[in-house]
C-alpha cells in the first residue's frame, strides 16, 4: 500500500470512529431521556468534548489529504463527502448533547403516557435503525443500505407533525405537565432534525460511491 | 480547553493515523546535516546567497523552486560534487554527523561512501547489471566474492529490482528500460550502504508508472536512510517528503514541514509559487 | 517558374552533382586499382614474398622490405601507443583548462599537419646523430612515432570526450578517485575509439617514405633486420626504388609490391572500422 492509500485508509477509519461515537451518543441520550437517567446523560455530556475534538481532527486531516495528495475521481469525492458527513455527525452529536442537558437540568421525568402518545419509542427505534443503515452503508460502500433511510425518515416527519396536536391535547387535559410536554416537543423536533441529518449523510455516501447527486431531488 | 486535551489523551484513537507522512519526524531528533551561512560562487556569479538549514535523520526533504535557483548546486554541496567545477568557490560550514565536510583533511572519497547520489538521467555504466552494482565495492578494494554477491543481491532487493533481473545479472545495464535503469542506479548507490542519499530530479526523465514505483521506493527507504530530493514536481514533493525547502534565486525562502508548506505556508512567496501564481 | 519548382530543381541539381563527384572519385580509384592489379597480380607468389631483392627482376622479392615494414610497425606501435594515449589522457583529464592548455591543443593539431619530411630531418639530427643510433630500425621507429604522436593524442582525446560525463559523475559519486574512474570507466568505454585512432595512425605510418629515407633507410638491403639497431628498408622505399629502374620486370615488381602494401593498409583500416562499429554499438 502506498502512502496515499495509507493516509486515505486512516482518514476513512477516523470518520468511521466518529460515526460510531455519534451513534452511541445519540443512543445514550435517547435512553437517558426516556428513563430520566442522569448518570447516562452526564456521560454523554462528558463525551461531547471528544466529539468536537474529532470533528476538528477530521477536518484538519482532510485538508492535509487534499493538499498533499491531489486526489481525483473517487478519492476526491471521498474527501468531499468526508467533510460533509463529518459536519453532519458533529451536529447529531450536538443534538445528543442538548437532549442530555435537558435530562440533567430537569428534576422531573417525562410522564410515560406522553411518550406513548407521541409514539416516542417508534421514533427512537427508527432513528436507531437509520443509524445502523448508514453505518453499514459507509463501511461497505453499500448504496442500497443508504437508500433505506429515505423511507424511514418519513416516519419521523409524520411523528413530528402529529406531535404538536397531540401534545396540545395532553396539555389541555392536564396543564401541570406543560413543562415536561414542552421539553418532549423540543426533543421530538430535535430527533426529526437528526433524521434529516442522517438523510444528508446517506446522500453523501451515495455521492461518493456512485457520483450521483441526490440533493434536492424527490426520493422514493 | 484543558479538559479537551485530557479527553484526547485518555483514549488515543489509533496508532499512527496522523497524516505526517507516516513516521512522525520529531521522533528522530538528531540532525543529520547542518548548514550554516552557506554561500556559493561560480566565478563572479553568486549561486547561493547565504543559507542555513538543518536536515533530520531518516527524513525525506524536498527542494523545490523555479529552474536555476540553486537547488542542485546546494544539493551537491553535501557530497562535494561541485568540486569538479573549476570556478566553484564556497563559504560557510556544512556538517554531516557533526563533522565539517569541507575541512582540508577530509577524504572526499570517504565522504561519498556515506553520501550517495542518484542523478536525473539514469546513468548506468556500460557494464553488466552485476558489475554496475558491485562497482562501488570494487573500488574500495573489496575482493571477497561471497560478500560482494550478498551485497549486490541486498541492494537489488532494496531497490525493488531483484525479481526482475535475478535470472540474468550478466545482462548489460543499458539493456534495461528507463525506470529499471534508474532503479539500477539506486541499487548501485545502496550497495555502498551510505547513510544519506541525494537525488537530483530522479524521476523527471521517467514515465508515470516508473515514477510511482520509485516514489514508493523512497517511501520505504526513508526508514533507514536520510533522503534529500530535488524536484520540479510539486505534487511529488507533497506526496513523499516530510520537509520541504523552497528556493528562489539562490536564497532559501522557506523551510518547513511539508504539510505546513502545502496547507498554510508562512511566506507569501511560497504560497504564490505552489499555487502557480509565478515561477 | 515559381518557388516550389525552383527548390525542387535545386534539390535535383545538387543530388546529381553529388552523385557525379562521388562517381569520379570511385572511378579513379577503380581505375588505379584495376591498373595495378593488371600489372602486378600475376607476379605475386610465395617466392616473390620470400625472395631478397636482386639485380634481376624475376628473382627480386620483397622479403627484406616486408620484414623491415613489420619491424618498423612493431616498434612504432610500442613507442607511440602508450606515450600518445597517456599524453591524451593527461591533457583531457588532468590538465587545467586555461589559456596554456588551449595553446597546447592548437599546437598539437598543427603538429599533425607538419610535412613528414620535417620529421625525417628532426629524426636524422636527434636520433641518428646526437643519440648515435645510426640508420637503425629504432631511429626510424622513433621518427615515425613522433610523426603519428599528434594523431594518437587527438584520437585519444576525442574518444575520451565521447564518454558521457554522466558516467564520470556516477563514478565519482560512488567514491572513486580520479585514477579509478579513468581506469575502470573511461578507458574501457573509450577503448574502441582509441584503438581505432591508433590503428589508423599506424596504417599511415606503414606508408611513410620520405622521413625514413632521410633517416637513412636503404634502398638496397639484402637482409632482414634482426635487432632494433640493424639497418633496414620498408615497402614504400622498395617500391620507389623499383619504379626508378628501367627494366620492365621491375615495374611489375613495383606493382605487385603496391598491391601488398595496399592490402596491408586495407586490412588495418578494416580492423579499425570493425572496432569503431563495435564501440559505437555499446552506446546504443
Amino acid at each position: 500500500m502506498d502512502n496515499a492509500e495509507y493516509q486515505r485508509e486512516a482518514l476513512n477509519q477516523t470518520v468511521f470512529d466518529m460515526l460510531t461515537l455519534c451513534t452511541s451518543q445519540l443512543e445514550k441520550a435517547n435512553e437517558s431521556f426516556v428513563n430520566h437517567d442522569g448518570d447516562l446523560a452526564e456521560e454523554v455530556i462528558h463525551k461531547e468534548n471528544r466529539v468536537n475534538a474529532m470533528d476538528i481532527k477530521i477536518e484538519r486531516d482532510c485538508e492535509r489529504f487534499l493538499a498533499l495528495f491531489n486526489p481525483v475521481a473517487i478519492d476526491l469525492r471521498f474527501a468531499m463527502a468526508v467533510l460533509k458527513i463529518n459536519s453532519d455527525l458533529e451536529r447529531i452529536g450536538d443534538h445528543a448533547f442538548n437532549i442530555s442537558n435537558y435530562v440533567v437540568e430537569e428534576e422531573n421525568a417525562i410522564p410515560s403516557h406522553l411518550f406513548k402518545a407521541v409514539e416516542f419509542d417508534k421514533m427512537v427505534d427508527t432513528i436507531k435503525s437509520m443509524m445502523e443503515n448508514i453505518t453499514v452503508a459507509y463501511e461497505e460502500k453499500d448504496v442500497k443500505s443508504a437508500r433505506k433511510v429515505f423511507k424511514k425518515d418519513k416516519v419521523l416527519d409524520k411523528i413530528n407533525i402529529k406531535s404538536f396536536k397531540i401534545l396540545e391535547t395532553e396539555i389541555q387535559k392536564d396543564p401541570s405537565i406543560i413543562k415536561e410536554a414542552l421539553f418532549l416537543f423540543s426533543v421530538v423536533k430535535k430527533l426529526e432534525r437528526v433524521g434529516d441529518l442522517i438523510k444528508n449523510i446517506a446522500e453523501d455516501i451515495i455521492f461518493y460511491t456512485d457520483a450521483e447527486i441526490l440533493k434536492h431531488k424527490r426520493k422514493k | 480547553m484543558a479538559e479537551e486535551v485530557e479527553i484526547i489523551m485518555e483514549k488515543p484513537i489509533k496508532e499512527p493515523t496522523i497524516l505526517d507522512s507516516v513516521i512522525d519526524p520529531s521522533l528522530k531528533k538528531k540532525p543529520k546535516i547542518e548548514v550554516t551561512g552557506s554561500k556559493v560562487w561560480y566565478g563572479d556569479f553568486q549561486a547561493i546567497k547565504g543559507i542555513d538549514m538543518t536536515i533530520k535523520t531518516n527524513s525525506v526533504t524536498a527542494f523545490i523552486g523555479p529552474s536555476g535557483c540553486g537547488k542542485s548546486t546546494f544539493l551537491r554541496l553535501f557530497n562535494r560534487m561541485n568540486d569538479y567545477v573549476d570556478t566553484f568557490r564556497m563559504e560557510g560550514k556544512i556538517k554531516i554527523d557533526g563533522k565539517n565536510i569541507y575541512k582540508k583533511k577530509v577524504n572526499v572519497e570517504e565522504l561519498r561512501k556515506e553520501v550517495g547520489m542518484v542523478f536525473q538521467k539514469p546513468n548506468p555504466f556500460p557494464k553488466s547489471i552485476f558489475d554496475n552494482v558491485a562497482y562501488g565495492l570494487k573500488i574500495q578494494g573489496i575482493k571477497d566474492k561471497k560478500f560482494i554477491d550478498e551485497r549486490v543481491e541486498k541492494a537489488l532487493r532494496q531497490a525493488d529490482l531483484w525479481d526482475e533481473v535475478k535470472d540474468n545479472l550478466k545482462k548489460s545495464g543499458l539493456a534495461l528500460s528507463g525506470g529499471q535503469q534508474q532503479r539500477l542506479c539506486i541499487a548501485r548507490t545502496l550497495a555502498v550502504e551510505p547513510s544519506i542519499i541525494l537525488m537530483d530530479e530522479p524521476t523527471s526523465a521517467l514515465d508515470p508508472i516508473s515514477t510511482a514505483k520509485i516514489e514508493q521506493l523512497i517511501f520505504e527507504l526513508k526508514k533507514k536512510y536520510t533522503i534529500v530530493i530535488v524536484t520540479h514536481n510539486m505534487q511529488q514533493a507533497s506526496r513523499i517528503s516530510d520537509y520541504t525547502a523552497f528556493f528562489y534565486i539562490g536564497e532559501l525562502i522557506e523551510f518547513n514541514k511539508t504539510k505546513t508548506i502545502f496547507t498554510n505556508p508562512e511566506k507569501k512567496q511560497t504560497e504564490n509559487y505552489i499555487t502557480g501564481r509565478f515561477g | 517558374m515559381n518557388n516550389l519548382r525552383k527548390n525542387r530543381l535545386k534539390d535535383q541539381l545538387f543530388k546529381y552533382w553529388g552523385i557525379f563527384c562521388t562517381i569520379i572519385g570511385l572511378v579513379l580509384l577503380v581505375v588505379f586499382i584495376g591498373d595495378i592489379l593488371i600489372d602486378g597480380l600475376l607476379r605475386i607468389d610465395w617466392e616473390f614474398i620470400t625472395n631478397l631483392p636482386s639485380r634481376k627482376p624475376e628473382k627480386s622479392g620483397i622479403y627484406t622490405a616486408l620484414m623491415g615494414s613489420i619491424w618498423i610497425l612493431f616498434f612504432t606501435t610500442i613507442i607511440a601507443f602508450p606515450m600518445g594515449v597517456a599524453a591524451g589522457i593527461y591533457l583531457e583529464e588532468y590538465s587545467k583548462k586555461n589559456k596554456l592548455a588551449g595553446l597546447l591543443e592548437i599546437n598539437i593539431s598543427n603538429l599533425a599537419g607538419v610535412p613528414s619530411i620535417i620529421y625525417g630531418l628532426l629524426g636524422l639530427e636527434v636520433f641518428v646523430r646526437i643519440m648515435n643510433l645510426g640508420a637503425s630500425v629504432l631511429a626510424g621507429s622513433l621518427t615515425l612515432s613522433l610523426l603519428i604522436l599528434p594523431i594518437v593524442i587527438v584520437a585519444t582525446r576525442e574518444a575520451i570526450k565521447a564518454v558521457p560525463s554522466s558516467i564520470k559523475d556516477a563514478s565519482y559519486a560512488l567514491g572513486a578517485s580520479k585514477w579509478q574512474t579513468i581506469w575502470h570507466q573511461i578507458l574501457p568505454a573509450s577503448g574502441g575509439g582509441i584503438l581505432t585512432g591508433v590503428i589508423l595512425a599506424l596504417s599511415r605510418a606503414v606508408g611513410e617514405t620520405a622521413p625514413l629515407i632521410v633517416v637513412g633507410a636503404l634502398a638496397y638491403v639484402p637482409f632482414a633486420p634482426e635487432n632494433p639497431m640493424d639497418e633496414f628498408s620498408v615497402l614504400p622505399i622498395q617500391i620507389f626504388n623499383w619504379i626508378s629502374r628501367p627494366q620492365h620486370g621491375f615495374i611489375e615488381n613495383a606493382a605487385a609490391a603496391i598491391i601488398i602494401l595496399l592490402l596491408i593498409t586495407f586490412i588495418m583500416n578494416g580492423i579499425a572500422v570493425y572496432f569503431r562499429n563495435k564501440w559505437q554499438k555499446k552506446w546504443k
